[in-house]
């Protein structure tokens, strides 16, 4: 029976990911039998690319994709390389853990509330400094080239990149990177040199599932993107909502189109691997040792430390929204307070936050069972995940949400099973998994395996052993893999949406719903509580295991 | 370098302000100097402080010279301090020349960098193997080239941290006959810490026990 397991996670998320695909590459070339278009062609790309701005809709996707993983994982092995085995460096490890668990809807508000005209800081140098009495009429948000957008991904990758690079770092040799000081190195470039080669191979997935994120978001894009021509994924979003149908064959193939920008942008990703890895080794045995780096420090400092502060500090600022009575520019804090706003929205707020719990609940709760009986099997049969099964496993992530969510809602809708909470978590549970699994593996196979042995000597069972000794020393890894997966489920926009078909409102979409209104206290209410959920999720996560193994030393 | 080798003046050495470790004294050049002591009494803490990389909590004080030079304050890769840890931590993303090529300092141009790794490489029997992944030698041949890498960085002092106690019965005599006649010849200032009495008899030189 748990031979099986990797074949039904395998189904469970290439299955729908291949329906989806089909689904969409069906009407992208005029096979609609649904819409009575049934005349392969090419006649929906042409439409599509005649439309205006279009090139510059799919520019932007490719180069916003690109950079934010480019930016973020710059100033993460800064940092990491700068500061690893500082105080510094464990005081950050601490203080960011919480900021994973903000959604990147919520991430966005929070930027965006900091930045805007009428913002946190035009406020605190307004009139004094800046002389403005009034908003000045800016562009910051929502700019045509994107720039908005960029800083809102890179603020929340930069959180994810260091999360993955921490756990990989806890699995390689660190002692390359005394080595390489012995000989001269500066602290940034010996590390590059000599941990980060290794770090890499392990984040690589990670780093690949990025730009798949960055160059298809939708959540972000509709808070900070552009809006004329806006990213390819929000073209996508509104050609499938226009009211005439026959623009979904449009949309359908701007859905191929999103497909192949990511795949291009991997791709470039991929050989500017090969040419960095080249001239790398090239420099590495070259002598150059950059032994004075304090300006790559500081920078690397400055950008993680930044991205953690701002999100902090515009949730602040949310926080304040949610509960300001009048507030005037440029006044730094409202006159008056009030809850009235929190009042009025409970019964719709408790019902959007009830629903997006139990989705998250049962998505992390089914994700970490899978992922813990796969790795069971693993163990038990002496195997561990060939390539090709991390490449399924990580699909999901490295493919545009866009590209397939719409030909699997069409498939869903066609079964009857579209809008409603179990199909949601399903397609939730496609976008979970691989983060658990990223979270469980190494803390899994990790485990002295001298003590299982010890127990099978006993004469126990397998099962008995799973659930008596594994288990039991994985507590807190595995309580932290199903808090990482309820923050992602959390944070899940367009499958929500999509598989929802709308009549599954969760705490996101009604918080991503709200940035067209601009009515800044529903937002900072709806994005508040969106934070503040998985971020229970997590203390508790942190919390469990410290009480219950509050008298066991070896497992505090 | 002047003749002054390596001094170590009032160091001590604390854990958590516990003090670990102090110890004065003077190693000329081509002496091998021996510190003994059980685990836990401050030997691997004392390489860290004159490498420049005490872990948190440990501090250190006092001066360590070097050749006249005081680089108590320096950072660790401005130190020129080799070291030959337990393992032979050789990179595992480098095949063996390239291991020796990314210790060879700067001044040595581009042209003859591999002719020089190839040069130190033979002075130990290895030149067949510079090609080599380093995860495929043996485990006398990863000690060569360790001990190859750390002098091909041109280090002021070398300091050895147990580099023996890993090593087989078999292979721990020649390797050590090596690295020793290696460092008299070229006239480094050597510390040992080992908790073996065979090594500190192997050395010939001073022993002072924590």
């Amino acid at each position: 029976m748990l031979r099986l397991i990797p074949f039904l996670i395998f189904l469970i998320l290439i299955g729908p990911i291949f329906a989806g695909l089909m689904h969409m590459f069906g009407p992208a070339f005029s096979h609609a039998p649904m819409l009575g278009i049934d005349k392969i062609s090419l006649n929906a790309f042409f439409d599509f690319f005649n439309m205006p701005g279009i090139f510059i809709s799919i520019w932007l996707s490719f180069w916003i994709g690109l950079v934010t993983t480019l930016i973020s994982l710059l100033l993460v092995i800064l940092f990491v390389a700068g500061f690893f085995g500082t105080r510094i460096y464990d005081v950050f490890s601490s203080v960011m853990r919480p900021v994973v668990a903000v959604p990147h809807a919520a991430a966005a508000f929070a930027l965006a509330f900091l930045i805007m005209p009428s913002g946190f800081f035009i406020r605190l140098v307004s009139p004094e400094l800046s002389g403005f009495s009034r908003p000045p009429d800016w562009l910051v948000t929502n700019d045509p080239m994107g720039f908005a957008l960029l800083f809102g991904l890179v603020i929340k990758e930069i959180i994810f990149i260091l999360l993955v690079v921490m756990v990989a770092l806890a699995q390689v040799e660190k002692r390359y990177f005394k080595v390489a000081q012995t000989l001269g190195y500066g602290k940034i470039w010996g590390w590059l040199v000599t941990v980060f080669p290794k770090i890499y191979k392990q984040i690589r997935l990670p780093i690949l599932a990025v730009i798949a994120y960055s160059t298809s978001v939708v959540d972000v894009a509709l808070i900070l993107g552009p809006n004329s021509p806006p990213t390819l994924a929000i073209k996508i979003i509104r050609l499938m909502n226009d009211a005439d149908l026959s623009m979904r064959l449009v949309g359908a193939a701007a859905a191929v189109v999103q497909l192949m920008v990511t795949l291009l942008a991997l791709l470039t990703w991929l050989i500017g691997e090969k040419i960095v890895a080249h001239f790398g080794k090239k420099l590495a045995l070259s002598g150059f040792r950059l032994q004075k780096d304090f300006v790559l420090k500081l920078v690397g400092i400055s950008g993680v430390g930044g991205a953690i502060f701002l999100i902090f500090l515009g949730l602040g600022f949310l926080a304040i929204w949610s509960v300001a009575g009048y507030w005037a520019f440029p006044d730094i804090l409202p006159q008056n307070f009030s809850f009235n706003n929190w009042i009025k929205q409970s019964p719709q707020l408790i019902d959007v936050a009830f629903r997006a719990i139990n989705i998250a609940f049962f998505a992390s709760f089914i994700s970490v069972i899978l992922v813990l009986f796969m790795l069971e099997n693993e163990y038990r049969r002496q195997i561990r995940l060939p390539k090709f099964g991390a490449v399924i496993l990580y699909m999901p992530l490295m493919l545009p949400q866009v590209s397939f969510l719409f030909g699997l809602s069409i498939l869903l809708l066609w079964f009857g099973i579209d809008g409603t909470i179990s199909s949601v978590i399903f397609v939730h549970i496609i976008f979970v998994l691989p983060y658990v699994y990223l979270l469980l593996v190494d803390g899994f196979h990790g485990i002295d395996i001298r003590l299982l042995k010890v127990a099978k000597t006993f004469g126990k069972s397998n099962w008995r052993i799973f659930f008596s000794i594994r288990l039991p020393l994985l507590l807190r890894v595995i309580l932290m893999g199903f808090a990482l997966g309820f923050a992602i489920s959390i944070a899940q926009y367009l499958p929500t949406l999509l598989i929802g078909a709308g009549r599954v409102p969760t705490i996101t979409t009604e918080a991503v719903a709200l940035a067209s209104g601009g009515n800044r206290r529903l937002i900072g209410i709806y994005a508040l509580v969106q934070s503040l959920i998985p971020f229970i999720i997590f203390a508790l996560a942190a919390i469990i295991p410290a009480l219950v193994w509050r008298n066991k030393e070896a497992l505090k | 370098m002047s003749e002054n080798g390596l001094e170590l003046k009032n160091i001590i050495i604390k854990k958590h302000e516990v003090e670990l470790l102090s110890i004065d004294a003077h190693i000329k050049r081509g002496e091998i100097l021996t510190l003994m002591g059980a685990s836990g009494s401050g030997k691997s803490s004392l390489i860290n402080a004159i490498v420049g990389l005490l872990p948190k909590g440990f501090s250190c004080s006092g001066d360590i010279i070097i050749g006249g030079q005081n680089i108590s304050t320096l950072s660790p890769q401005q130190r020129k301090v080799g070291v030959l840890f337990q393992e032979p931590l050789l990179f595992p993303h480098f095949n063996v020349e390239e291991n020796i090529i990314f210790a060879l300092p700067k001044k040595i141009t581009k042209k003859h960098r591999h002719k020089k790794a190839l040069e130190l490489l033979g002075a130990v029997n290895l030149a067949d193997c510079a090609k080599s992944d380093v995860a495929k030698l043996s485990g006398g041949q990863m000690a060569r080239v360790a001990l190859v890498r750390v002098l091909a960085s041109s280090p002021r002092v070398l300091l050895l941290d147990e580099p023996f106690s890993k090593l087989d019965e078999s292979l721990r005599d020649n390797v050590r006959n090596l690295v020793f006649e290696t460092v008299r010849k070229q006239n480094l200032p050597t510390l040992l810490v080992t908790h073996d009495k065979e090594d500190a008899k192997a050395t010939g030189g001073k022993v002072v026990k924590l």
